[in-house]
């Protein structure tokens, strides 16, 4: 679907993923296909920038749970940005998101403490 | 006939037409008569030279004869003259007037002829005479005086003018012998010619002319003029007269002797006694005269042979011709397709067989061309109706009366088994009659009847008389076979119907009380008549055929399920042109776009049938695609028109309407506009476009927006729908616009009822396609929203109820996460309605004193959360709402949950 779009960014030294648009059941295993495959085997891990997400439910959040546990067992790292002002950010306290997977403020935090 | 007859100039009348036939007979008189004429003449000719030939030889005995007697009497005068000399000789007296006067005179007078007769002496002076007259003459210088005193015996002289007359004369003088034998004097006797000639003449023709000649060559006498002068007497110059002086016979052919000037023939004889020539000429006039009239009248009568055998011949022209004209006019008449009646011709026996055999010809003419005429009606008859049975109960309409009594339509059914369609007769209560025996199948297995032989046979069946037995074979019972011997068929005719190969059924055609008998050319005109019938329904079931899957394949893209919103109707309407012509390319499309905003789409592929039904799906599936990436109206068209093929056109108008910003958004490929009804019934079109897809690849189109009040209608249509023919399309605009205006207020279903009412033609000679949206402000206080259980819907409900909470003054992160937990709770439902397609969710919100209660149903069963992160829904819907209570019956899932709306973030 057309909802949500992802743009990977493979210049710096860790690719970087922004999500755009809606993220719900009709188009989560579309966006996880292109995530799963932004992170190559000798990258240190995936940073998933969730800024532009307007909307975002457990299918995303469940998206979001199993990239983090794929990259895992290639041994890298998954961090997410989300702006602390973001919709989103009661929905991840309520899953405890940060639990598994570091979140960050900006795309520059998330880089500097994966490096 | 007799008009044209009427019709005919002056000229062709005074010049009849049998002219050309009585030319070729009179050249055949004129070279006949020429040649006859020819004949004549070259006999005439024969028969002149034969008559002329046989004329000299006749004209040349005359001659001789002549010639005997004037030597005859030359001879008499020789020897009368010899004895009056011996007689004086004897006497031996002094011959003077005294002793010989007397007896000189009596010689003369007994003689008659002669002129003088004298005795002259050795001196040369007459001493006697019979007349006693011109005693003392010297005649001593006379030629014949000197030949007698040389001592001839006798003499003739040549002609001689004589002394008292002044006559031309001839003497004969011999000697008197004297003593010793020697001539003492002369006897000289002397005479006219014209005297001799006299004597002659009277034995011969009127028109011969007889001339005697001397020995010089001199004229003694001729008949041509007895006083002919003396200076025109010398003729010894002519080559004939001097080749007849010779002593020949000599035949004239030309000029008379002597000449007179008239042709003449004759002939020129000597006369042995005195040298003289005597010729003898009659006229070639007469002769050829003769001939001439003979061979005149002889071609007289043969030009009349001719003459009166061409009259005949005229008379047998005319009388042959004209009848022959009537025919051939006829004939012509029959060429052109009319239908003259032949006369009756009391002609030759060949004119009135030709006649007879003409209006035979004529008949089996008008037959056929009745049999034509008939068929091209039955053809034009039968393909009036698109439906087959019609078609088949048409036809045996069409052959009662005019090719039987009774006509029976059997049809062969998909099991193998042969039935009565529908039989047709002119007279109700007979038919009445035979429908009691309807529906009974005609088979008898003990006679096969010819109508089953005809269908297995796929062969045409004749009976020019029924047999008793098929007659027989046909009734099922003693009392139908009584009704048949009744009703009296004569004579039948079967044919099967075949289409593409196969039998379909068969027509009977059976006469009754009309007596016809079936022949040959009947049978012909029964099978084409088979043969259209079959090609008529043929036909008509490729067209419906045909029809119903472009129909189909046209009702298919048309959306049968209309999206809902709340708060939003959708109506649409597709009609059909009137019956007979082709599907059109019309369609309509409505949908929402993955932002819920709403993409109305109408179209109109240029082209009619399969062909632009297809097209017209190929548009509207791109279209959609394109649609539902998200791209704006502009770029969907722009793309669109890039995809079309050559030759391919198609109208489009693509509209957005969006209910957040309140506003439309169309791009126009030469479609007519969309029409715009206010809530307070402000109708108006929207101006804007840009030329129809397929027009040229490089149009860039254009896009129009336009602010629209909440409730308000739109409407988009096809040109069916305005155009009336003989009006402009303003005037259908206009009427549109007056129409929309005045029913504004109605629902849209009846809206569109009314516009099709008020401002379509009751039957459009195109299609017709209606699409309205009407989308109105949500009610703050509630919304109630029925979806599809599909992954589809989330979107529609989070932008739906996302709009409502924002009407509701819901702040950002109350609207974000209320719908979210919505979402969650929507998405088990989905996620467990999957056995059936069409199971939906039931969302009902209600915000009452600041509270959100939303009240979810379903008809499935929730399952127990699986997996590690499967029961997160729950939990966030637990998280995000103040009071969650899921209910699981067998009738469904129910979802409860309410969330206080936090006061600081409305403004």
């Amino acid at each position: 679907m057309t909802l949500a779009s992802v743009r990977i960014e493979r210049d710096g030294p860790v690719p970087v993923a922004f999500l755009r648009g809606e993220i719900d059941m009709a188009n989560v295993s579309e966006v996880s296909q292109e995530l799963f495959s932004a992170a190559p085997n000798d990258a240190v891990g995936l940073i998933v920038d969730l800024s532009g997400v307007t909307y975002l439910d457990s299918r995303g959040l469940h998206l979001l749970f199993e990239l983090a546990e794929r990259l895992r067992v290639r041994d890298q790292l998954l961090h997410v940005v989300v702006p602390e002002t973001a919709l989103i950010g009661n929905m991840l306290k309520l899953t405890q998101f940060s639990s598994v997977v570091p979140v960050f403020a900006t795309v520059q935090e998330a880089v500097d403490e994966m490096l | 006939m007799t008009a044209t007859r009427d019709s005919r100039s002056l000229v062709r009348v005074l010049l009849p037409h049998y002219w050309r036939l009585s030319t070729r007979l009179t050249a055949a008189m004129v070279v006949v008569l020429g040649l006859l004429l020819g004949f004549s003449f070259i006999t005439y000719g024969q028969l002149l030279r034969q008559r002329r030939g046989d004329e000299l030889a006749n004209a040349t005995a005359i001659t001789e004869t002549v010639a005997a007697q004037i030597d005859g009497f030359v001879r008499d005068i020789e020897s009368s003259t010899l004895a009056i000399a011996q007689g004086l000789a004897i006497q031996n007296v002094p011959l003077t007037q005294r002793t010989v006067g007397s007896p000189l005179r009596n010689v003369q007078e007994s003689y008659g002829i002669l002129r003088a007769l004298f005795v002259i002496d050795l001196r040369g002076r007459v001493v006697a005479s019979a007349s006693g007259e011109g005693i003392g003459l010297d005649l001593s210088g006379r030629p014949y005086m000197e030949v007698l005193r040389s001592g001839a015996t006798s003499v003739w002289s040549d002609g001689l003018r004589g002394f008292q007359s002044g006559q031309v004369t001839i003497a004969f003088g011999r000697p008197i012998e004297g003593a010793a034998g020697r001539p003492h004097a002369y006897l000289v006797a002397a005479f006219y010619p014209p005297d001799l000639m006299l004597r002659l003449r009277q034995a011969l023709p009127q028109d011969s002319r007889i001339t005697l000649i001397d020995r010089q060559g001199f004229v003694l006498f001729t008949s041509v003029d007895p006083n002919l002068p003396l200076s025109q007497r010398d003729l010894s110059s002519r080559p004939n007269v001097r080749q007849a002086l010779a002593g020949e016979v000599v035949r004239v052919l030309g000029a008379g002797v002597p000449s007179t000037g008239e042709p003449r023939y004759g002939a020129l004889v000597p006369i042995r006694a005195t040298g003289w020539v005597v010729a003898f000429t009659r006229p070639l006039a007469p002769l050829e005269h003769d001939l001439l009239v003979i061979a005149l009248r002889q071609a007289a009568g043969a030009a009349v042979a001719v003459l009166l055998a061409g009259l005949i011949f005229l008379m047998i022209a005319r009388r042959l011709i004209r009848p022959l004209e009537g025919l051939a006019a006829s004939a012509e008449a029959i060429a052109r397709g009319e239908r003259p009646s032949l006369p009756e011709v009391k002609g030759p026996a060949e004119v009135v067989q030709l006649t007879a055999g003409m209006r035979v010809m004529s008949q089996a003419v008008a037959n056929r061309e009745d049999a034509l005429r008939f068929l091209a009606e039955a053809s034009r008859e039968l393909s009036s109706s698109l439906d087959d049975e019609a078609i088949l109960r048409n036809l045996s309409h069409l052959a009662v009366p005019r090719m039987a009594d009774w006509c029976v339509i059997y049809l062969v059914h998909e099991d193998g088994t042969v039935r009565r369609l529908e039989i047709a007769h002119a007279d109700p209560a007979k038919l009445s009659l035979v429908r009691r025996f309807a529906g009974q199948d005609p088979a008898d297995p003990r006679h096969p009847h010819p109508v089953l032989q005809a269908i297995a046979t796929g062969k045409s069946q004749l009976m020019t008389e029924i047999p008793e037995e098929v007659l027989r074979g046909a009734a099922r019972s003693e009392e139908q076979y009584q009704l048949v011997q009744e009703l009296g068929f004569k004579s039948a005719m079967i044919v099967p119907i075949i289409m593409r190969g196969q039998t379909m059924g068969a027509i009977a055609f059976a006469s009754a009380e009309s007596g016809r008998r079936y022949e040959q050319a009947d049978l012909v005109v029964a099978e084409g008549l088979a043969h259209r019938t079959a090609l008529a329904v043929t036909n008509a079931r490729m067209y419906a055929h045909q029809r119903s899957i472009a129909e189909t394949l046209q009702r298919s893209l048309l959306r049968k399920e209309l999206p809902q919103l709340p708060a939003m109707s959708v109506a649409a309407r597709y009609l059909t042109a009137r019956p007979g012509v082709e599907v059109g390319g019309d369609w309509y499309d409505v949908f929402l776009l993955p932002d819920t905003r709403i993409g109305m789409v109408m179209g109109d592929v240029a082209g009619r049938g399969l062909e632009a039904a297809s097209v017209m799906g190929e548009i509207q599936h791109a279209l959609r695609a394109y649609a539902l990436e998200g791209h704006p109206p502009s770029v969907v068209l722009g793309r669109l028109n890039r995809l079309l093929e050559p030759k391919e056109m198609a109208t489009v108008l693509y509209l957005i309407l969006d209910q957040d910003s309140w506003s439309v958004r169309f791009a126009n490929a030469g479609h007519l506009p969309p029409l715009v009804i206010s809530p307070e019934g402000q109708a108006a079109l929207l101006e804007g476009g840009s030329p129809p897809l397929g027009s040229s690849p490089l149009t860039v189109y254009g896009e129009n927006v336009a602010a629209i009040a909440p409730g308000a209608t739109i409407i988009l249509f096809t040109d069916g729908l305005v155009e009336v023919r003989g009006e402009s399309l303003d005037a259908g605009l206009a009427r549109l616009v007056a129409a929309a205006s005045a029913h504004a207020r109605e629902d849209p279903e009846m809206l569109l009822d009314r516009l099709l009412s008020q401002v379509g033609s009751d039957a459009p000679a195109d299609d017709v396609a209606l699409l309205a949206v009407r989308a109105a402000s949500l009610d703050p206080a509630n919304l109630a929203l029925r979806l599809l259980a599909a992954p589809g819907s989330l979107p529609v409900l989070r932008h739906t109820l996302g709009r409502w909470l924002a009407q509701a003054g819901a702040g950002e992160r109350d609207s974000y996460e209320i719908s979210v937990a919505c979402a969650e709770a929507c998405t088990n439902s989905i996620e467990h309605a999957y056995r059936a397609a069409d199971a939906q969710v039931e969302i009902e919100a209600n915000l009452v004193d600041g509270e959100v209660d939303i009240t979810i149903h379903d008809r499935g069963k929730w399952r127990e959360p699986r997996g590690e992160h499967r029961g997160r829904g729950l939990a966030l819907m637990r998280g995000l709402m103040e009071d969650v209570q899921v209910a699981r019956t067998d009738q469904g899932t129910t979802v409860h949950m309410r969330r206080r709306l936090r006061r600081e973030a409305r403004t």
